[in-house]
């Protein structure tokens, strides 16, 4: 669904932001994106969204080039962005306005998406706060029935009952058609959310693979003493003990933190070889 | 870039630029009509009005270049924010309906506004007038040369205003520039119909011979109009349509 072939981009200071990136997406997953600041997150959106316009390689989603922003494209793409405006309008007013150009918005999932966030299609949305307004956004997005789903730091803002209703309400709207990218900081927000994983690190990417093939071949424990060195991938210290990711040798259920996975690829970014290289001895 | 055009969308995407057109010249046309039945009403009182008073069109010109000048530099106001500009570019439409529904408005629409507006408090005023003071302003001759000059002026510079508003952001300094040649050259032209000295009646009936800069006069000789004529084209007609084709790619080729 999302294919991306060697694609560059830089801004006017010509830093590379983006630098020779390939991935490859599938619909029916959620993924997530996880690098630290300024590794090209946000940029990766604007780009997906045809909001920003490769240097080089090549970008297609759902068979077209989002910078083209061809109608049937927009139709398909939602994007919901860190930093919004909107309109001095009530909700109802603003689904009103917009729901229109969507032609598989659905307004039994805006109801529903409104009641679980507890907004009132009367309120206006300049008396909102940002959160409140982060909802009606990510409200309008599940509601939109775009088979692409582009958030950027969608929890950033909610109150704790609200990530929970965000979690489920997005789960419920992908199916085997659609495909959400996630990309954030909060990786414990949306960590049951996410399937697949993909990390940037340097303006590249570090990993991507699906969640259930990183837990198999890794996990992460709590210890009062620190595992044997064949397996220990890395460890930092916690009150009572070390959170540690492990080699997962014996295909354990286990807990997988991606809080620490992305900290141990920041300073060791040559476990991801070694994870991939795991999988495959899996 | 492919660019489809859907007359259902489009009528979507008129009506979403409608909802979201900029609110400040309205607010600045409201706040002229005081203005303008001030002027009237001072002007019927000085018991020295010329039989052939140019104040209803002077009036109506001033209202409407500023106005439509600064609405036409507003109409692309999405794009001045990251937030909103997201947002703008996002709507599932074509750029091409998306530029032709701004232009819809800049062009005719709002222009018509301001037209009804005047009309609405010309006649108004002419019922108070007659009453109070025995005085009553001839209307405007819409059809006339007059008209048609402010006419002229108006969409002339309506594409500078219109490319300057979506290259703000970039081209801020360029943007200020543009508009300060356009308006010191529209204060010149306001001054000479002001003062009487624009000559309208030239026996030329050409539109490019009518708005011809005052001081060549009405005896100047075929060559000298024909150079006349070419530094219009290329110093007005041309950039304008140059400007007004530029906001369409413009539009096209913004990012964030």
């Amino acid at each position: 669904m999302i294919v991306i072939q060697g694609m560059s981009f830089r801004y006017k200071q010509n830093r590379p932001v983006l630098d020779s990136l390939s991935l490859q997406m599938e619909p029916g997953g959620v993924y997530g994106v996880l690098g630290a600041n300024g590794v090209g997150k946000t940029t990766l959106l604007h780009l997906l969204g045809g909001l920003l316009f490769p240097k080089s390689g090549t970008v297609t989603v759902d068979g077209h080039t989002p910078q083209h922003r061809q109608p049937d494209f927009l139709e398909q793409v939602f994007y919901v962005p860190v930093d919004f405006e909107l309109p001095n309008i009530s909700v109802e007013a603003y689904q009103k306005r917009y729901a229109p150009f969507y032609p598989n918005f659905s307004t039994t999932s805006w109801a529903h998406a409104l009641q679980t966030f507890d907004l009132q299609p009367s309120m206006k949305l300049q008396a909102l706060s940002f959160g409140q307004k982060k909802k009606v956004l990510l409200s309008f997005a599940i509601a939109s029935g775009c088979r692409v789903l582009l958030f950027d730091e969608p929890t950033d803002g909610l109150d704790i009952p609200s990530k929970d209703s965000f979690r489920r309400l997005l789960s419920a709207r992908i199916d085997d058609q659609r495909l959400a990218l996630i990309a954030t900081h909060h990786v414990h927000d949306v960590a049951m959310l996410l399937d697949h994983l993909i990390v940037l690190k340097e303006h590249s990417l570090l990993l991507q693979a699906p969640i259930a093939d990183l837990a198999g071949s890794v996990r992460t424990l709590v210890s009062t003493h620190l595992p044997p060195e064949n397996t220990l991938l890395y460890s930092e210290r916690v009150p009572g003990g070390y959170h540690c990711l492990v080699r997962n040798t014996d295909e354990q259920e286990g807990a997988l933190d991606l809080e620490l996975l992305f900290k141990a690829l920041q300073i060791h970014p040559d476990i991801a070889q070694n994870i991939q290289r795991y999988e495959k001895h899996v | 870039m492919k660019n489809t055009f859907d007359f259902r969308r489009f009528v979507q995407v008129c009506r979403l630029t409608w909802q979201t057109q900029p609110v400040l010249p309205y607010i600045i046309l409201l706040s002229a009509i005081p203005l303008i039945f001030l002027f009237f009403f001072d002007d019927a009182r000085g018991g020295f009005v010329s039989l052939r008073n140019e104040a209803p069109l002077v009036l109506f010109a001033v209202c409407m270049w500023g106005c439509g000048w600064l609405y036409a530099g507003l109409a692309f106001h999405e794009l001045g924010n990251t937030g909103s500009a997201n947002r703008y570019l996002m709507v599932p439409a074509s750029t091409l309906e998306k530029w032709l529904a701004k232009s819809l408005l800049v062009f005719f629409v709002f222009p018509l506004i301001i037209w009804v507006a005047y009309n609405i408090v010309f006649q108004i005023f002419g019922l108070f007038s007659v009453r109070w003071f025995a005085f009553e302003y001839a209307p405007v001759n819409w059809y006339s040369l007059e008209v048609k000059t402010a006419l002229f002026f108006f969409y002339l510079g309506l594409p500078v205003a219109y490319a300057a508003g979506v290259v703000w952001k970039r081209f801020g300094v360029l943007k200020g520039l543009v508009f300060i040649c356009v308006l010191f050259f529209v204060l010149i032209q306001v001054i000479s119909i002001g003062a009487g000295q624009y000559f309208l009646n030239s026996g030329r009936g050409m539109l490019l011979s009518e708005v011809s800069p005052p001081f060549y006069g009405s005896d100047a000789d075929a060559g000298t109009l024909g150079l006349i004529n070419i530094f219009w084209l290329l110093a007005a007609y041309v950039p304008s349509a140059l400007l007004l084709a530029s906001t369409y790619f413009f539009i096209k080729e913004r990012t964030l």
